[in-house]
């Protein structure tokens, strides 16, 4: 494909869900794209909620939209579209966090890959705490991290988390009690989140 | 949020906000054309698994020949069938050079022609449905007529809808020129000076600028061909009824010039009949639209008194009442504000501008005249219009900080309810929680 390509502005499949559903279901590749485009944002900010900045954001994107083409079958209610991209979206982040962890006992990088070394002095100060933060949620297990991330980054209410999810409500209230109770332990012991905490505290007392 | 988690919640916050600001700089478009190549490597693509697929047939392979035999009853991994129009793949980008065309010839007859220096490309989402994107230069189509054909040419910001016709599109991004040449039936034309949509029919031709905020529509030449389209031979004598014609496109091109001169970062200009009188009228040399936008509101709001809204607003665009309604507000003739305020809903009901004056009405009852109770009612009816959207948030914590200062305790402690289980993280959270306690 030449260069300016990019330029040219998608096309927007200009029905609703249904339609949009009745296309991908009839193999239509410009309702692959419409939905591509429509859904896009959306998935890549629940990847990123799950599983942080990541450097595989483009292809966990990519994996959560083949799935949804593959098993759009499987989509009884073509309104719950959004819903259905969602829990997709999640089942993958959480698919590639097993993965990694899997293949994280032997981990060479290639050169290339490699993280730089990040001087702590460069960062501001609200940064490392926000990180340090994103630190923690990364070391949480997997089921434990995917409801933390949901519910307060994503903000979505515990229902839906549960719908997400596939848990039951009573098995996904339990892991959020969970989750809570290892990210105060956690946060706790971490220097930085207390140094900002304690800055705040000094902050709102003055 | 929950109990444990309240001294956390500004760290979170900023986490999911600086999550968001790297997320923004991810190129989507990228994204696109790595999923499209993906889906025309469909069939492939499994391939790839084959180490995956040897390692799990040395180790289950009667779970794989089950498997086998379910996946042979379905179409599973069947090849997905790209559409193609002739050698072209849907999608695919066309650019023409000098003195040369591009032709594309779809099953339902639809004929295209891209002409030289020109580069767009053609999607079909369905039969007898499609687009075609110009990004420059110009392109016939000549579409047979179907009760279900439509066929639209999106040029810049215009678009050119059509059932069954010959017609070409010429569209120049540096000058911001559109011309629609329509030699065999009729299309209608949307975009800016034409936002209501502008038919055009057999041997006609629109051409539209934005840089001059002028459209015209003039009989097409006898002589003029584009491609393989010719003029059609039937003489009809178009000249008055263009002429009337122009006349209305000169008035509406006139009414919504402030609207798009806007979107190209252009200065907000006339507005029409009303304006010129209100221009004319103004001894001291300035017009009330460029006090407007030196924000000299308190000039503004003199010159409404003494013009008088009926002539200002008549022929002016809905996105200058509320500009002047603003200027009112903020020169503190709350009395006029309300009026175009009011005004503005009133003509245009169900429109995203009268949404935004009841927001303004809800802010000047709250900020400038501290009338609570009328606050909470303008607040509560911008909710309903506005669903969702980036002032949802602020406007429902105003709403319950309204209802809290008119004594609307029941009021106040469901919305501050509703705000907590929305925006749990919300700049309001903490007051909203507070009343919940009291």
């Amino acid at each position: 494909m030449p260069k300016e390509a990019a330029k040219v502005r998608p096309l927007m499949f200009a029905q609703d869900d249904a339609s949009l559903v009745e296309g991908l279901r009839a193999g239509h590749v410009g309702a692959g794209t419409a939905f591509y485009n429509r859904y896009v944002t959306h998935v890549q900010r629940i990847v990123t909620r799950v599983m942080g900045v990541d450097a595989e954001l483009m292809d966990i994107t990519n994996e959560v939209f083949f799935q949804s083409l593959k098993s759009i079958h499987t989509l009884n209610d073509p309104q719950l579209l959004k819903a259905w991209v969602t829990r997709i979206a999640v089942f993958t982040s959480r698919k590639w966090i097993r993965k990694r962890k899997r293949n994280n006992w032997l981990k060479f990088l290639p050169a290339d890959e490699v993280p730089e070394a990040v001087s702590k002095e460069e960062e501001p100060r609200d940064r490392h705490a926000a990180k340090a933060v994103r630190d923690i949620i990364n070391k949480m297990p997997t089921e434990e991290r995917i409801v933390f991330s949901l519910r307060y980054l994503e903000q979505m209410q515990i229902s839906d988390i549960a719908d997400t999810c596939g848990y039951s409500l009573r098995t996904a209230k339990r892991r959020l009690a969970k989750c809570e109770w290892r990210f105060k332990r956690m946060a706790e012991s971490d220097p930085e989140i207390a140094a900002r905490l304690e800055a705040s505290e000094k902050w709102r007392n003055r | 949020m929950e109990k444990q988690m309240r001294a956390y919640e500004t760290l979170l916050r900023e986490l999911a906000e600086s999550e968001e600001r790297e997320l923004s700089k991810v190129d989507k478009n990228a994204a696109l054309s790595l999923f499209v190549e993906e889906i025309s490597r469909y069939p492939d693509k499994r391939r790839r698994s084959r180490r995956m697929m040897v390692a799990i047939a040395a180790g289950a392979a009667a779970i794989l020949l089950a498997l086998a035999v379910g996946m042979q009853t379905t179409d599973f991994f069947a090849p997905r069938e790209i559409p193609q129009f002739g050698d072209l793949a849907e999608h695919q980008w066309i650019q023409v050079g000098p003195s040369a065309t591009r032709d594309v010839n779809l099953e339902d007859g639809t004929q295209i022609q891209f002409m030289e220096n020109s580069s767009g490309r053609v999607t079909q989402q369905i039969k007898h449905k499609g687009e075609v994107t110009l990004e420059k230069g110009n392109v016939t189509l000549s579409v047979p007529h179907r009760a279900d054909s439509d066929w639209k040419v999106l040029a810049g910001p215009y678009k050119v809808a059509v059932t069954g016709t010959q017609f070409e599109v010429k569209w120049n991004p540096q000058g911001s020129d559109l011309t629609v040449n329509v030699f065999r039936g009729s299309v209608m034309v949307t975009g800016p000076l034409l936002e209501k949509g502008q038919s055009v029919t057999s041997r006609r031709s629109l051409s539209a600028n934005l840089h001059t905020s002028s459209v015209k529509m003039t009989p097409l030449d006898k002589n003029y061909t584009a491609g393989d389209l010719t003029y059609d031979d039937v003489n009809i004598n178009n000249t008055a009824e263009d002429a009337n014609l122009n006349n209305t496109l000169k008035r509406n091109s006139h009414s919504s010039t402030s609207k798009h001169s806007k979107r190209h970062g252009a200065k907000d200009i006339s507005n029409g009949k009303g304006l010129s009188n209100a221009v004319e009228a103004d001894k001291s040399g300035t017009s009330w639209v460029e006090k407007l936008d030196s924000g000299d509101y308190s000039s503004v709001a003199s010159e409404i008194q003494r013009i008088g809204l009926a002539p200002l607003l008549q022929d002016t665009s809905p996105a200058v009442w509320l500009r002047l309604g603003n200027a009112a507000r903020l020169a503190g003739d709350y009395n006029t504000a309300r009026a175009v305020y009011e005004r503005l809903r009133r003509q245009f009901p169900g429109s995203g501008y009268a949404t935004t004056a009841a927001l303004y009405m809800g802010r000047m009852a709250f900020d400038q005249q501290k009338q609570y109770a009328q606050a909470a009612k303008w607040f509560n009816i911008y909710l309903s219009e506005q669903k969702g959207g980036t002032l949802h948030r602020e406007v429902l914590g105003r709403l319950m900080e309204t209802q809290y200062k008119a004594q609307m305790r029941t009021e106040a402690m469901k919305t501050a309810q509703r705000y907590l289980e929305e925006y749990p993280n919300g700049p309001h959270a903490a007051r909203a929680r507070e009343l919940l306690e009291q």
